[in-house]
């Protein structure tokens, strides 16, 4: 029963919210911002709907680094949604260091509609510090199937 | 016969409560065992020292539906929990009589438990009557946090990995968990199966994150998960880092205020903004 290691080339999961932050990953596209291919979207309804329960899974499903991005304070489309998500990720990123998750493994952050350029940036300057994890162990993570 | 027993005593002989729950000795065990007293001259058997360590909180939700008006002997963290649950709606505050003497700390397995140094209230916040006098405490330092905050995310997860690696699956920290009361929980239900019912360590972790948030800014610090354990996984860990951070960043200090929602179903638009930006 072994952990497995942290990849040289990090995959991660990123939570986006449908009404700013998929929307900012579109126009990172449509204008042609060019990110790391690492980055795996799921879209949320809203950033509060990232229950932690889903950032634990995808860590322990191998994922090296879980990303959540949601609308801007002030601007959610269901007026405190992104409040809510504020608390529930400080609670779980709390807990995920506890048992040993590296902080950095995690990269929450708002990023609006128009923020296409900043959405790139957002993965490439994750994509960029989970590489300093290669070779260490991923904690958490789901064990390694004999071989 | 003690100010306690005397207050249980009158209560139950003028009819005010159908039962009052409370320790005794029992013989067989050579300990204290939750009881549930129904006659008033049964009073004097009632007993309050430090082997009294059950949550008896835990017991309310069912008891206040087969009796009108219960009393209930409460500490300090059992009074936090109520509160809790009252606020939840668990239970009605008019079906309950809280007795409630001021706690000197308990005994786990002979020494004194590491929750009581960090009891911020001994006496139950929730108090119909009073014995002894209340305890103000300076906020909790969360003393068994500091050798966890020492270690590197590695050593952690060493730490961590060997304790989660003995959990067998039993559930006893959520049977004696009195806010742990959903009738689906999330390790049960099989679709999303969030939570592997196997007892692989990746599963066992899940499952003590999982419960650890469910009780994030609700958890009163009673200790009685980590006494449950069978294997004595030092669960009681995970809810005090939550606590911490609770504390910090929102301000609450769960089952000390009987009007203030838990912080995770409440919001502030003034939290602070660190966990969103704090790489950029």
């Amino acid at each position: 029963m072994s952990a497995p290691e942290m990849a040289k080339d990090p995959k991660i999961l990123a939570f986006l919210c449908r009404w700013c932050s998929y929307a900012g990953a579109d126009l990172a596209g449509t204008s042609r911002f060019s990110y790391p291919s690492n980055v795996r979207i799921v879209q949320v309804p809203c950033s509060g709907r990232v229950d932690p329960v889903m950032i634990f899974k995808a860590f322990v499903e191998g994922y090296d680094g879980v990303l959540v991005a949601g609308c801007h304070p002030g601007d959610c489309h269901y007026g405190t949604g992104n409040y809510h998500a504020r608390r529930k990720l400080a609670v779980a990123r709390r807990l995920l260091e506890t048992v040993g998750v590296h902080p950095d493994r995690m990269f929450f952050t708002w990023v609006s509609a128009a923020e296409g350029r900043k959405f790139a940036e957002v993965c490439t300057t994750f994509a960029e510090s989970l590489k300093k994890f290669a070779g260490r162990p991923k904690t958490l993570a789901r064990e390694a199937l004999a071989k | 016969m003690t100010d306690l027993q005397q207050k249980a005593r009158e209560l139950l002989d003028q009819g005010e409560i159908d039962a009052l729950l409370a320790w005794k000795v029992d013989p067989a065990i050579d300990d204290v065992r939750p009881t549930l007293f129904k006659k008033g001259d049964d009073a004097a058997e009632i007993v309050f020292d430090e082997r009294c360590v059950h949550n008896l909180a835990n017991y309310l939700p069912t008891l206040t539906v087969r009796y009108n008006r219960v009393g209930v002997v409460l500490k300090g963290c059992d009074g936090r929990s109520l509160t809790t649950l009252l606020i939840e709606h668990r239970i009605n505050k008019n079906s309950i009589v809280a007795l409630a003497p001021a706690c000197e700390g308990v005994k786990v397995n002979g020494a004194r438990a590491q929750k009581c140094d960090d009891c911020p209230t001994a006496t139950s916040p929730v108090a119909d009557y009073e014995f002894g006098t209340r305890k103000a405490k300076d906020d909790a330092e969360f003393k068994q946090l500091e050798r966890i905050e020492k270690m590197s995310s590695e050593e952690r997860w060493q730490f961590f990995s060997e304790q989660f690696a003995k959990c067998r699956r039993c559930y006893a920290c959520r049977q004696v968990c009195p806010l742990c009361y959903c009738e689906l929980c999330i390790a049960d239900q099989p679709e999303p199966r969030w939570i592997e019912p196997s007892r692989k360590l990746s599963a066992n972790a899940m499952w003590h994150l999982v419960r650890a948030y469910h009780l994030a800014g609700r958890c009163s610090d009673c200790g009685e998960c980590s006494r449950a354990c069978p294997e004595g996984i030092p669960i009681r860990l995970l809810n005090i880092a939550v606590e911490k951070l609770v504390r910090e960043q929102f301000g609450a200090r769960p089952g000390t205020k009987p009007d203030e929602l838990p912080p995770l179903v409440t919001l502030a638009k003034d939290d602070s903004d660190e966990v969103m930006e704090e790489h950029l």
